[in-house]
């Protein structure tokens, strides 16, 4: 359990980046009034960011993936919870890798 | 209607409490993801305490897979310090979507709410927002589930190193895309999201496709605001 004062400084540095990303649009916001059409513009942003994360990420993966994720928004849809959903995609990637 | 005085946001136990036990599922993905980060930094000549402080104070895993690359060949703080600013660009993002409902917080909870953000407990804490559950230290709950996972497993997957399986062959590497498919189909509230989602998408997989793909969440954010924006211009409503 080492560390070097070059790789601390490295590891500060990484930190304050971090930080920078996680306050900076929070702290932004401030500055900004939140009008009708800014609030349009923020409510957009999960459902976007969402689609940001799974869009790469299936096409790349293929049709194991992209069944697993139905079956996790069928299990959702059909009134099941979070979890079960999930565990429903999880059994379904899982299986459908084994096959192919 | 104005926002700039509007009063804080419940924030208890007992909304730290819902969203730590919401956030189990993403929670493993995020220890998985931890295993394999040890796992590399064990083999990138990074001492196992680095490796823990790193995961300990970045929380990040693209932006350290990342930096793990240049600790092998070259090393110098300002590509360091600008990769880690790219890769978490969308961070950026989810900060500002969080301000309308956390602003008003005191800024000590508001900055222990941005140092535990996260991809899982942004989109769980939104989805729950949503439902009418507005207390922020869920936020902090959710996520401080995922940082546990991370730092365990970032020491837990250093010290065994290689004598791992491939968790890709029980699906575990897929947990935070369902997670994100079982939010989606939570929010769906009929067309309004429709387009906002659908050029996210498109411009994700453009970006990603051209080799940007540490930018795809980031422009995908953009692109979602600019259409809510213009959508709601098109309703003339403003």
């Amino acid at each position: 359990m080492t560390t070097s004062a070059d790789a601390l400084t490295i590891l500060a540095v990484m930190a304050l980046a971090a930080a920078i990303c996680r306050g900076g649009g929070f702290w932004l916001m401030r500055f900004v009034p939140i009008t009708p059409r800014v609030r349009a513009a923020l409510n957009a942003i999960p459902i976007a960011v969402l689609m940001g994360i799974m869009a790469p990420a299936l096409l790349r993966g293929g049709i194991a993936e992209s069944a697993a994720v139905l079956a996790t928004a069928g299990v959702v849809k059909a009134g099941g919870n979070d979890l079960l959903a999930i565990l429903a995609g999880l059994a379904t990637v899982a299986l459908l890798r084994q096959v192919m | 209607m104005t926002e700039t005085s509007v009063a804080s946001p419940p924030f208890t136990w007992a909304g730290f409490r819902h969203g730590a036990l919401l956030s189990l599922a993403f929670g493993a993905s995020s220890f998985v993801y931890g295993i394999a980060f040890g796992v590399l930094a064990s083999e990138a000549g990074i001492s196992m305490a680095e490796a823990a402080i790193m995961s300990a104070t970045v929380f990040s895993g693209t932006a350290q897979m990342a930096v793990l690359q240049m600790w092998k060949t070259t090393l110098a703080l300002l590509p360091v310090f600008f990769t880690v600013l790219m890769m978490n660009t969308r961070y950026f993002l989810m900060g500002a979507a969080l301000r309308p409902w956390l602003g008003a917080l005191p800024p000590g909870k508001a900055a222990l709410s941005l140092f535990f953000l996260v991809d899982g407990s942004f989109v769980l804490a939104m989805r729950e927002k949503a439902r009418g559950m507005d207390d922020g230290a869920m936020l902090v709950g959710s996520g401080v589930i995922s940082y546990a996972g991370w730092v365990i497993a970032t020491l837990i997957g250093y010290g065994l190193g290689h004598k791992l399986g491939d968790p890709r062959v029980y699906g575990l590497d897929t947990i935070l895309v369902l997670f994100c498919a079982s939010s989606v189909a939570f929010m769906w509230r009929g067309r309004t999201l429709l387009a906002p989602a659908a050029a996210a998408a498109a411009v994700a997989i453009g970006v990603d496709r051209i080799g940007g793909g540490a930018w795809a969440i980031a422009v995908a954010g953009v692109a979602g605001a600019l259409i809510g924006a213009a959508m709601h211009d098109a309703r003339g409503d403003a």
